[in-house]
């Protein structure tokens, strides 16, 4: 099935830069409807009414980090399927073990350019 | 003395009773400096390479370093826009390089960034100094800055919140992928 290029998209970031960074790089692939949060439990929130086709999300934020906003998403009934691409500085093995247990489609490590979010996104959704 | 004493009689005032306020603060002075010994034996070899300070500065030094590598990606690329505003020409290419410029002044933050950095570290490595002859003034025995913390059989959440690593212990994104596809 080929990628809806107009489905929602949230990017998840406590550092606006870096919101700005990941939404300008979804546009530049061609996705058109990208929304933002800096704060887990915002994106929660906007996840209970909208239906969104990827979320993007840091790991290190406070009080709610990205692990936890993964594993709310996994026991919601009608969330958990949403795919989730984890971008975030922690590399190290234990962190992507703990991470896909709790069901993550994917992991980017920061720094990353756009060629590897796209191979990444790809990876989950399909080509585009 | 007193009148009609024999003078190998001296009584003396029983200290204690005559000034017990003295008493009461040399106690609590004692509790004070056993408490900072203890806190400085919790702290751990203030001088090793474990030490918090040394992680502290260590990381400090990562974040120049990249914010330096980063600033020079940036005007690398600007060097690239130049080279096509030259081509272009007009006031496109009046436009892209008035952004460069911009651009380049902005990447002074590297400098100003790097600098305020040494600054910190320059403090911190103060505090360590001062530390150290703390130590050592209170004779804090390695035996009591206690065992190395044994390593956890299970990691919690609050472990894996740990920021970029340093270089080399960091796993790159194709070891991240290799990871990823063993787990299934």
């Amino acid at each position: 099935m080929a990628v809806n290029m107009g489905m929602p998209i949230l990017v998840v970031d406590d550092y606006k830069t870096m919101v700005r960074i990941i939404s300008n790089l979804l546009r530049q692939l061609g996705f058109t409807t990208i929304d933002e949060a800096t704060e887990a439990s915002r994106a929660l929130q906007l996840m209970r009414v909208r239906e969104y086709g990827l979320v993007i999300s840091d790991w290190n934020m406070e009080p709610m980090s990205g692990l936890d906003l993964l594993k709310a998403i996994r026991s919601d009934v009608k969330l958990k399927d949403t795919p989730f691409i984890m971008v975030t500085a922690e590399s190290k093995a234990e962190n992507v073990v703990a991470a896909k247990a709790a069901g993550v489609s994917n992991y980017i490590v920061k720094p990353f350019n756009a060629e590897t979010l796209k191979t990444k996104i790809t990876a989950v959704l399909g080509v585009f | 003395m007193e009148q009609g004493r024999n003078s190998s009689e001296i009584v003396c005032e029983d200290p204690v009773s005559a000034h017990p306020e003295l008493f009461t603060e040399l106690a609590e002075l004692g509790a004070y400096i056993r408490k900072v010994r203890s806190d400085l034996a919790s702290i751990g070899p203030v001088s090793s390479k474990q030490s918090q300070i040394k992680k502290a500065t260590t990381q400090l030094d990562q974040v120049v370093e990249a914010t330096e590598r980063a600033a020079n990606q940036i005007m690398d690329a600007c060097d690239t826009l130049q080279a096509v505003a030259s081509d272009v020409g007009g006031d496109s290419a009046q436009k892209i390089n008035g952004a460069v410029t911009t651009i380049y002044e902005a990447c002074g933050f590297q400098d100003l960034t790097g600098q305020r950095i040494v600054i910190v570290n320059n403090t911190l490595s103060y505090v360590e100094g001062k530390l150290e002859e703390l130590v050592d003034m209170l004779g804090v025995t390695p035996e009591e800055h206690g065992e190395v913390q044994p390593v956890k059989a299970e990691l919690d959440d609050a472990d894996l919140l740990n920021g970029p690593a340093l270089a080399h212990e960091a796993n790159d994104q194709s070891a991240i992928d290799r990871l990823l596809s063993e787990l299934g």
